[in-house]
């Protein structure tokens, strides 16, 4: 590593991001540097299991993909942690024994062993990451994809990537979240147009350790809808925008004092659906 | 920010709707109007067409099916769109033009880039910046789907230089260590691998390698009995981790799979 990346390194990790910001933007850090360098991180994946939804999860052997030369990482396990939508932790599963290099996970198989009956998040925590990580400074990270199915629009599962680094997991086995926020407000256009024959749901999470306020605005020709709300961390909030003919497209912002407000957005066709990042 | 690209797969429809206003109001950005240029390749030269003017908020669709290129041929599948300040931009090219604005990072500006077919449409949002012709591709493709799915690969690949230029992806099964397949691909162009013939079962990891060209990879797939596309790019290997020496890692990660994977 280069010094002035050990340098940038070091102010990272010994200074609030948000006085960083204040010195330059260019020292914006939308994600916490844990502190030891085992630590596992992943994403808040959305699983849908309301209202006929099915989710997916394409588990992979990261371990052995990045460190294929180390037969221990033949066989791995992972823990998934499940959260409800106010951020609370709602259930731990383990996953052992896994041989194949890829294995899809039915997230709703396991809800419904967990007796989980509402729409939230999950984090997949891989164990044992390979050890010469730590030489480049860098975390194991679970950013991996999430397929969503709906009967009533047949088998196909439409796949988003994950890119939220949103939470680690402490050794003594607190959950700790990843993302930082600033001290002053942030507008996030999603650079999408929302047509009226379509309906779509916008679905953010709450990668910090703060209550943060959303100001969420529709905005069009003929008129501005503005939603407030407030998710705890690690929490999950659906906005919902109904297909309307009388309306006119329109585009959402977020102020927030969030980096990047960036919703997941499922839209919705008179026979099909797409999910994708905002 | 560079370029959005624009182009068809299979008989689904292309299109590409750029937006003329920033994802966020704290990286510096451009607030006047834009002129949108379409780029395209004809006899090994970039050419150039100016498509409409956008002002400061708006968006503009370009579908693919209303292109019109003078009634000659073009040479690859793949055009692009920039937005521009300027009305006098070389009808052809050797390389293709640098853009004019200071655009955003986090996120990078993007358009929405769709497929429709029928009354469904897939999208993501995205944007492409030409690849060095030195660059390579190791990506591991997870979105194979097996009721009644047609799956394909697509690989986006765009250069500066129009030169054509064509390599070879090859096809393995990383835990076996199992050459499938090798489909040869071009630069500047969406290059469209179906992926059923090879019959890959739901657990198993089909991993695409280029030696000698980069793009962006996509997983594809078509239901047509109950008409519905998905569409998804994979993450190059750097994603596997966070902060750090990133593309140290994926540097590593490359080479020892490049060395492990051959036919």
């Amino acid at each position: 590593m280069n010094f002035y990346k050990k340098i940038k390194n070091s102010a990272v990790r010994n200074i609030n991001p948000k006085y960083l910001e204040l010195i330059s933007k260019r020292g914006i850090v939308l994600s916490k540097i844990p502190k030891h360098s085992s630590t596992v991180t992943s994403d808040l994946f959305l699983y849908r299991i309301e209202n006929n939804w099915s989710t997916f999860f394409e588990l992979l052997n990261v371990n052995r993909l990045i460190d294929n030369d180390n037969l221990n990482h033949k066989i791995f396990e992972v823990e998934i942690i499940f959260f409800n939508n106010s951020g609370d932790l709602v259930e731990r599963f383990e996953i052992k024994n896994i041989r194949d290099i890829k294995h899809r996970i039915n997230i709703n198989e396991i809800t419904n062993h967990l007796n989980i009956k509402h729409d939230g998040t999950f984090a997949v925590i891989h164990k044992n990451p390979p050890i010469w990580l730590k030489d480049y400074d860098c975390f194991l990270s679970e950013r991996g994809y999430t397929g969503y199915e709906n009967n009533f629009y047949g088998p196909i599962k439409s796949y988003v990537h994950g890119n939220l680094d949103a939470i680690y997991k402490e050794s003594r086995g607190d959950i700790k979240q990843l993302g930082n926020f600033s001290f002053l407000k942030k507008k996030y256009f999603v650079q999408h147009r929302l047509l009226t024959r379509y309906s779509y749901d916008f679905y953010w999470v709450n990668p910090t350790n703060r209550k943060q306020k959303l100001i969420i605005e529709e905005l069009s020709e003929s008129n501005t809808i503005i939603t407030r709300i407030q998710m705890e961390p690690r929490g999950l909030y659906k906005y919902s925008y109904k297909r309307n003919s009388n309306k006119t497209d329109s585009v959402i912002k977020i102020q927030s004092r969030l980096y990047m407000a960036r919703p997941i957005v499922f839209k919705y066709m008179e026979n099909s659906f797409d999910v994708f990042h905002g | 920010m560079s370029f959005f690209p624009l182009f068809n797969i299979l008989e689904t429809k292309g299109f590409c709707t750029v937006h003329n206003f920033s994802p966020n109001n704290w990286e510096k950005s451009h607030k006047k109007t834009k002129k949108l240029w379409l780029f395209f390749l004809r006899d090994n030269l970039w050419n150039s067409k100016k498509i409409g003017e956008i002002k400061y908020g708006d968006s503009f669709n370009v579908k693919m099916e209303n292109l019109k290129f003078s009634n000659e041929n073009i040479d690859s599948t793949l055009v692009i769109l920039q937005l521009r300040k300027d009305d006098n931009v070389p009808k052809t090219m050797n390389f293709l033009p640098k853009s004019q604005f200071t655009f955003t990072k986090t996120p990078e500006w993007r358009a929405t880039v769709g497929f429709s077919l029928g009354l469904s449409q897939t999208s993501y949002q995205g944007e492409i910046n030409p690849f060095p012709e030195k660059g390579s591709l190791l990506t591991f493709h997870p979105f194979v789907q097996q009721v009644n799915i047609e799956n394909y690969f697509v690989f986006v690949n765009l250069e500066t230089s129009p030169i054509r230029r064509y390599s070879i992806i090859e096809i393995y099964l990383p835990h076996k260590k199992k050459f499938i397949d090798r489909v040869k691909v071009y630069n500047n162009h969406a290059n469209i691998i179906s992926l059923d013939k090879y019959e890959f079962s739901k657990n198993e990891l089909p991993t695409f390698i280029c030696r000698n060209m980069a793009g962006i990879p996509f997983g594809f797939g078509i239901n047509r009995t109950s008409p519905m596309l998905s569409l998804e790019h994979t993450h190059p290997p750097a994603s596997f981790t966070l902060h750090g020496s990133r593309f140290q890692v994926q540097k590593r990660i490359k080479t020892s799979w490049f060395n492990k994977l051959k036919f």
